[in-house]
């Protein structure tokens, strides 16, 4: 029996949780250069968040380690700014709705992140209690990708935006599945000095169906669009490019108008050395 | 000089210049699209004191100036104890020093609205939706619609920004009102919005858009237009995504779409 099929049988996936009798193996793999061992509390979650293709890969030497995110209970709700995949940094979310209703963890992107020989999984079946939903161990994935392809927009840019984040959010968290806010920034690898204005266009990408078909939700979209401009006009040192800036069906938008503009998520508004 | 600076209240409306106006604070004045201004004034030399632009209750404050500060600017959020002085110029300097003055007015301003809470009324909420209402029927370019209201682009833009408290002319209410009536009628016949058809040749040449646009809109010639432009939608080709998506190819739902967690 290949490598990955003992791993298989044991049900490991992505969104595994490891058990507690693996913890004492786990110790030397979860550290830092120079620093001991990580404690594990009994309430934190180790949770496997390689993808289930690596984690059951047939050779073991051609996938020799698994990820790891140690995650930890949180108090209360996800915190403002580390929900909803708004810091690439931090993640606040619930693992489970079915079956731990109230529980939310939280994490940091790197520092809570080790790999682990995979052959432990060979030796151990996952936590039978815990496991991520399908939906939880998406938006930790998907987190991970926004990391990694999330635009680096210039600090001064983010400074000059940061008060009306919180109205930005009011306008577009509400909003329907497909849209897509895109913004182009003129001077996007400039950090300007005071006086001198960032050049913005934003487009509100509908889906086409919706585009088509469903005025109740566009009318939505136009509304949110004003306001987003507003709050974005409003915002010294802004300039929107009024001519440029429209709502459009996702079937008129180009590609050669993606290649010059930025997806909008919160996660974008995080200075480039933080 | 305590005679023109003394205790009074002036609204954005009533806001007077007094003595010379440099015409570049006055149009940063002007320009600035905030909902209330800071009250900014300028002295030029003791005995002429200049007000660019006041609103709501604002109490000047007296300034001793001397004959080696004869210029000043002051900014009400700026502390009184920190009046920005600028120092005495030579007469060929002065216009270098206007444009000072006038960068200064300008990002207090600028400042002054960014920081000012955007709030909203009843009235501008309403005057959102119906202009969103009307984009979800018609689905025209800011450029277009504009043009339809009898609108500059950046009016149309205040119109649809729910902090900015316009004040509607009557003709533009009413404009806007036909405006609302067409979107509705179209909207009755289609669930796709106009925009994709509203510049095709119609039968008498013309063009809905054109029709639309027109001093005087003909409601009536624009409805009769409607079956025209119905069977043009209808019968346009199907789009590369469309057939996508006939053929069994979804789009993918993005990351943002994944349910909240609350």
């Amino acid at each position: 029996m290949a490598f990955g099929d003992d791993v298989a049988q044991r049900g490991w996936q992505t969104g595994s949780v490891l058990p507690a009798d693996l913890l004492p193996l786990l110790a030397p793999h979860l550290t830092r250069p120079g620093q001991a061992a990580t404690p594990v509390g009994a309430d934190d979650w180790l949770v496997v968040i390689s993808q289930t293709c690596d984690i059951l890969a047939t050779r073991l030497d051609a996938e020799p380690y698994v990820e790891v995110l140690h995650c930890r209970p949180v108090a209360g709700k996800p915190r403002k700014g580390r929900r909803d995949l708004q810091s690439t940094r931090y993640l606040d979310f619930r693992p489970n709705r079915d079956t731990h209703a109230e529980l939310v963890l939280g994490a940091h992107a790197i520092a809570d992140r080790y790999i682990i020989p995979r052959e432990l999984l060979a030796a151990h079946d996952p936590d039978p209690a815990r496991q991520l939903s399908d939906r939880a161990s998406r938006r930790v994935l998907g987190w991970y990708a926004l990391r990694a392809s999330r635009p680096s927009w210039p600090n001064a840019f983010v400074d000059r935006i940061s008060e009306a984040k919180d109205a930005f959010e009011d306008v577009l968290v509400p909003l329907v599945d497909g849209l897509e806010v895109r913004v182009a920034i003129a001077e996007s690898d400039a950090e300007l000095e005071a006086g001198q204005p960032y050049h913005v266009t934003v487009f509100f990408v509908v889906d086409e169906a919706t585009w088509n078909n469903d005025a109740e939700a566009r009318a939505a979209i136009h509304a949110a669009f004003g306001r987003f401009v507003g709050e974005l006009t409003a915002c010294e040192g802004i300039e929107v490019n009024q001519e440029l800036s429209q709502v459009i069906s996702g079937g008129e938008f180009r590609w050669q108008t993606a290649q010059a503009t930025d997806e909008w998520n919160f996660a974008n508004l995080s200075h480039r050395e933080a | 000089m305590s005679a023109f600076i003394r205790p009074r209240t002036y609204t954005p409306r009533d806001a007077t210049f007094y003595q010379q106006r440099p015409a570049a604070i006055i149009e940063a004045a002007e320009e600035t699209e905030a909902p209330a201004y800071p009250c900014a004034h300028l002295l030029l030399e003791p005995s002429t004191p200049l007000l660019i632009k006041a609103s709501g209750s604002v109490v000047f404050v007296k300034h001793c100036l001397t004959a080696a500060t004869p210029y000043a600017l002051r900014d009400k959020s700026w502390p009184t104890t920190a009046t920005a002085v600028i120092e005495s110029a030579r007469a060929d300097a002065r216009s270098v020093f206007w444009e000072q003055c006038a960068e200064q007015a300008r990002e207090a301003f600028e400042h002054a609205a960014t920081q000012q809470r955007r709030t909203t009324t009843a009235a501008a909420r309403l005057r959102v939706d119906r202009l969103a209402a009307i984009q979800a029927a018609l689905g025209f370019t800011t450029q277009d619609l504009a043009a339809v209201l009898g609108l500059s682009r950046p009016q149309l833009y205040r119109w649809l920004d729910a902090a900015d408290d316009v004040r509607m002319q009557d003709a533009k209410r009413q404009r806007l009102a036909a405006v609302e009536r067409v979107a509705k009628a179209w909207q009755d016949r289609s669930p796709a919005p106009l925009r994709s058809v509203a510049h095709e040749p119609l039968a008498n040449g013309s063009t809905l858009f054109a029709l639309l646009s027109s001093d005087a809109i003909d409601e009536a010639a624009l409805r009769a237009a409607f079956d025209e432009l119905t069977a043009k939608l209808q019968a346009q080709p199907k789009t590369l995504s469309q057939r996508l998506a006939d053929a069994g190819f979804k789009r993918r739902p993005s990351i943002r779409s994944l349910p909240s967690d609350e």
